[in-house]
């Protein structure tokens, strides 16, 4: 009994996906005011699913942690730091007469959640000087076409040497950009649409 | 019970089911086949020849099938009995260099190993797997050669035997081992990043001197100026904010001549941001922008700013019912509050839409999502290293104008500088404050281009160095 309701489910999401690639693909196809209309529907409740997931991730993620806490598992004080920095966020944005766009929350946002993340991130020319420093070495197989292709990058785009390299170089750089890059680039990301697409048909049709 | 399978190529352990090595990503599905099947014992029932079958397939997937010489290796693993405990030894790729299979010209001229390296850049190499000496692999119960490091018992010769194989380059089967008596230079870390630090230190503290020229005509950037110039007054301008100033501050530097392009211009933008943030970082960009040219009121341009949850899928309603997208109380709300701007403009037709993001995928978005429904002329604002994906697009004239990386933002700014100068009254001059943060930012550039170009090539004279 069970079983069949599940598999009746599952021919209602597979139902429900199809009709809504028809409308899509219909108002993507032809001009129709009935289908646009439907369309649009379609969307807007997409922006509610979408706010509405957004929130049930919230949930979700106060959940978890506060399980964490509450059995005491390895690092809980991390989730315990985590809940506090979300429940201050949170109040100060309720405290705030304008909300979102008050003076303290634009603090918040100005002083801490931009300046924090950006120096986590700013970590990264670390490691990318660590990679290149290990990898762009003259006599390593295939390295050689990728020192000469990284030196020219950063060269013809470094500020300090403009108008001191020769026409030729940006030449090349652009040759480069445009030729075999440009079409190394657009064969990935034709395979990767290709796969992605093979992947939800898999999904979908599964069983 | 085997609950963990060792990685032959690092020692570390991984769980049984694992098809690749968490630590270097080895391919570990033949291991774990085999874990499997010597869990199960001897191969009688149908399962087990599945299972044999699959470790058979697994092994052969750790060769590519275009590799003329993989059939070659698998054959000479199973004539050797070699398997996946690790057991593979330097005698036997010995004779895997003997055997026909792998006979190979020498590449002495310099085209042939032109090809080669060429070769490097699409083809991996099989890496060797030589791990112990034989001798001391018989000694070795299977049960531990199975739960723990393979390289434990090695003598100190082939420890640093195994470093040079795994740790430094990959060797080609056909190719002779060639282990250096020195080993391979060190990676001191704390030196290299001492060095990038002292550079960006630098950079706050010594000024290089000013740019010789100016920055290059990039294609694309008069094109975005003249779109927005030949707007005219009051029409509706639609802005995707999808950047944040935490991983893409160099955006902030780019799209800032744009916007003070279009506050000089008097357009109306309406802003939609696929991320939480997008709205702040928007705002506190045009309160930057008040500050720099010295006139408040830039961000009244700025009509309306929503939060759009939803990505890419909820794009199509921006090109065809922006009212919708807004919920009929911002967008059509502020227009309808202002006469004088709502008689120019029409809410559903667009005249320009800015894509601001540091992605590519949000200004590729856009141009199948939006732009086929709504037809309106895209301007990107993009960050450099989403210049190669956007070029094809400006090239087919699907986009309007692309304003890329700071070179991008530079050359924008020269154009607007260029119209001050001819007409004053226009476009209102940067603040001396401005000018200073654009060129600590020029500086900043240079010193960083400085410290990785010394690193790369402080890495490359230590090899030669080493090979010398």
């Amino acid at each position: 009994m069970g079983k069949r309701r599940v598999v009746s489910a599952k021919y209602l999401v597979i139902l429900a996906t199809v009709v809504c690639l028809s409308i899509l693909g219909l108002d993507r196809l032809a001009d129709v005011p009935t289908v646009r209309f439907a369309a649009n529907q379609l969307l807007a409740w997409t922006l509610l699913l979408a706010a509405f997931g957004l929130l049930a991730g919230i949930f979700n993620l106060l959940y978890i942690h506060a399980q964490r806490i509450w059995r005491g598992r390895p690092e809980w004080s991390m989730s315990l730091v985590l809940i506090g920095v979300a429940l201050a966020v949170f109040s100060v944005g309720m405290v705030e007469s304008s909300g979102a766009f008050g003076p303290l929350m634009q603090w918040v946002f100005h002083n801490i959640l931009t300046p924090v993340p950006a120096a986590l991130f700013a970590l990264l020319a670390f490691f990318l000087a660590a990679a290149a420093y290990r990898f762009l070495r003259i006599g390593r197989h295939g390295s050689s076409w990728m020192l000469a292709g990284a030196l020219l990058m950063m060269l013809t785009q470094m500020p300090l040497l403009r108008g001191l390299l020769p026409d030729a170089a940006y030449a090349t750089m652009h040759w480069l950009i445009d030729k075999p890059v440009m079409a190394a680039m657009r064969g990935v990301l034709l395979g990767m649409s290709l796969a992605m697409l093979m992947v939800g048909v898999h999904l979908v049709f599964k069983e | 019970m085997n609950s963990v399978i060792i990685c032959p190529h690092c020692g570390i352990r991984n769980r049984i089911n694992s098809n690749f090595c968490n630590h270097c990503g080895a391919d570990l599905r033949a291991e774990s086949s085999a874990a499997r099947a010597a869990e199960r014992g001897p191969a009688t029932g149908p399962d087990d020849v599945n299972d044999a079958a699959a470790e058979s397939n697994a092994r052969d997937a750790r060769y590519f099938d275009d590799d003329p010489h993989a059939d070659a290796v698998d054959e000479h693993e199973r004539d050797v009995g070699v398997g996946d405990d690790g057991a593979d030894t330097a005698d036997d790729f010995a004779l895997l260099a003997e055997s026909k299979a792998f006979e190979r010209p020498a590449l002495r001229d310099p085209l042939a190993q032109l090809s080669t390296d060429l070769q490097g850049l699409l083809t991996p190499h099989v890496v060797s797997s030589v791990t112990s000496d034989p001798a001391h692999a018989d000694e070795q119960p299977a049960s531990v050669a199975a739960h723990e490091n393979p390289l434990a018992g090695l003598a100190e010769a082939d420890l640093h035997r195994v470093r040079h194989l795994l740790g430094n380059e990959p060797t080609l089967t056909n190719a002779p081992l060639e282990v250096s008596a020195v080993g391979p230079p060190t990676l001191r870390i704390p030196w290299l990043f001492g060095l990038l630090g002292l550079f960006m230190l630098l950079a706050f503290l010594v000024n290089l001197p000013d740019l010789p020229g100016q920055p290059p005509a990039l294609p694309g950037v008069s094109a975005a100026y003249r779109q927005i110039e030949d707007l005219a007054d009051n029409r509706l301008v639609l802005v995707w904010w999808a950047y944040d100033p935490a991983t893409a501050g160099e955006m902030d530097l780019i799209a800032l001549p744009l916007l003070r392009h279009l506050t000089a211009r008097q357009q109306q933008l309406f802003l939609f941001s696929p991320l939480p943030t997008g709205v702040a970082t928007a705002e506190r960009l045009f309160t930057r922008l008040d500050a720099e040219i010295n006139l408040r009121g830039s961000a009244a341009a700025l009509r309306s700013a929503d939060y759009l949850p939803g990505g890419p899928a909820i794009m199509p309603l921006l090109g065809q019912s922006l009212a919708l997208a807004a919920r009929d109380t911002t967008l059509q709300g502020r227009l309808n509050a202002n006469p004088a701007a709502s008689a120019p403009v029409t809410p559903e037709q667009p005249a320009l839409a800015l894509v601001v993001a540091a992605q590519a995928e949000d200004v590729q978005n856009w141009l199948e999502q939006v732009q086929p429904r709504n037809h309106t002329p895209v301007v990107a604002i993009t960050g450099a290293a989403a210049d190669p994906i956007l070029r094809p697009y400006w090239d087919s004239g699907q986009l309007a104008g692309l304003v890329s990386g700071v070179d991008g933002g530079l050359a924008y700014e020269a154009l607007l500088n260029n119209a001050v100068a001819a007409n004053a009254e226009a476009i209102p001059r940067l603040s001396q404050l401005a000018l200073g943060a654009r060129h600590q930012m020029v500086q900043i550039q240079n010193w960083g281009h400085i410290g990785f170009a010394l690193i790369i090539l402080l890495g490359n004279l230590a090899i030669l160095v080493h090979s010398a």
